[in-house]
């Protein structure tokens, strides 16, 4: 599924305009992004949650060259799906 | 760490898109349950501004019982993967995970920065000037005291510096006189250095070359005295290429590209550039090297041509990127 199609299951279900609805969709994600930046947890009842996690820095070697490159750490969004969730994720 | 749920989130969302809260909350349920239901229908699940949610299938696979010690098989199974959007990757990346300080106790460490600041100024001098004009109690303070600092520097400098701009000064009265010696000086450590990279370039095509060593050295050796100055890797131009005796000749044989030429005569594919820069005169483009051609190869010294100096392999790279 696609963001279009994601966007017309959402407007058939709540009866409101597609444009609307793609209003939304920018500022609930926005506000998602920003909301794990600051608490770095957010959480979805059934489905999982949003957290941030501390990528290590690290060295790596270019096989090509044998040069040597250095990557700094840095922060990254991960979704941890809620145990209910992924069991149910896991049958299918 | 903090944990939120669906309440706060709708808050904030209800604030900024200026709806109802019951409207807010209804959109982020229906969005979750939807993404959720269709994850486990299509398997995928793309949301602009978020993310990529999928579902991946896992192969079983091999372990060993923590508690027991004894060797299982882990079934195969789905699980989820969700990967970051770019642009929320690099939003999120610059974050520091201590970024929770708000506005206002912001300001109040400035001041205190400020004022540990004054320690260093004495050494930085004008460097923070900006940043007192931000702080309009201690304003006319800190810039009579940037001012003095100032002041007290340059006449230090000046003071310490005489005897580099004495002699200058001198000089100018007896002008001549100075220049000859200047260029006197100047010239003698040019050509010995000259000559002893000459005969380290001998040494490494005497390696590679049999034949040539002796003939080369003969060449050298009458060139000598009539060398331009020192060709290092700051002057270097296509031009010095073109400039500077010829050391061989080589026939293009079938298949031989500029590279594989100048890994034979400088001993690394990198400086193919210099073989280029030497017969710009017959190629336009380095890509114009067809079979039967002859290609000059330029006598340059080894501070340029070094295989195993990391600086001057840099340096043909660099030159090389701009065809």
């Amino acid at each position: 599924m696609n963001n279009k199609e994601l966007i017309t299951e959402l407007s058939k279900r709540l009866g409101v305009t597609q444009k609307q609805v793609t209003e939304m969709l920018e500022v609930s994600t926005s506000a998602l992004v920003s909301s794990v930046t600051e608490t770095q947890s957010v959480v979805f009842q059934g489905f999982g949650a949003f957290e941030l996690r501390k990528k290590n820095e690290k060295t790596l070697l270019n096989p090509a060259t044998g040069e040597k490159m250095f990557i700094p750490a840095k922060q990254t969004l991960v979704f941890k799906p809620s145990d209910t969730y992924k069991c149910r994720v896991k049958e299918l | 760490m903090n944990k939120i749920s669906i309440q706060e989130i709708t808050e904030i969302v209800a604030n900024e898109a200026k709806q109802t809260k019951k409207f807010s909350e209804q959109f982020l349920r229906e969005l979750v349950s939807v993404i959720a239901e269709y994850l486990q229908k299509d398997g995928i699940v793309k949301v602009k501004g978020l993310g990529t949610f999928k579902v991946v299938a896992v192969e079983e696979r091999k372990s060993v019982d923590v508690a027991s010690g004894k060797e299982i098989i882990l079934p195969a199974h789905n699980k989820i993967q969700f990967t970051a959007e770019n642009s929320v990757k690099q939003t999120i990346k610059g974050q520091d995970s201590n970024h929770q300080i708000t506005e206002s106790p912001h300001h109040q460490e400035k001041g205190q920065e400020l004022v540990d600041k004054g320690q260093e100024l004495v050494d930085k001098g004008q460097d923070s000037n900006h940043q007192i004009t931000e702080s309009p109690h201690h304003h006319s303070y800190w810039i009579w005291l940037i001012l003095i600092i100032v002041i007290v520097d340059l006449a230090a400098l000046a003071y310490v510096s005489v005897p580099y701009w004495k002699p200058y000064f001198d000089s100018l009265m007896e002008n001549d006189e100075f220049a000859e010696e200047i260029e006197y000086h100047y010239t003698v450590p040019v050509d010995k250095e000259r000559a002893r990279e000459a005969e380290a370039v001998v040494e490494e095509s005497g390696d590679t070359v049999k034949t040539e060593n002796t003939e080369v050295y003969q060449g050298k050796e009458t060139q000598e005295p009539a060398q331009a100055p020192v060709i290092t890797l700051e002057n270097y131009t296509y031009k010095t290429a073109m400039e500077v005796p010829v050391r061989e000749t080589v026939t293009v044989i079938d298949g031989s590209r500029l590279t594989m030429i100048a890994y034979r005569a400088y001993g690394s594919k990198d400086f193919w550039v210099y073989v280029y820069d030497a017969n710009r005169d017959v190629l336009r483009r380095p890509k114009d090297i067809a079979k039967g051609m002859t290609i000059k190869i330029a006598d340059l010294p080894l501070s340029i041509v070094d295989p195993n100096n990391p600086a001057c392999i840099e340096k043909a790279r660099e030159l090389a990127g701009i065809y």
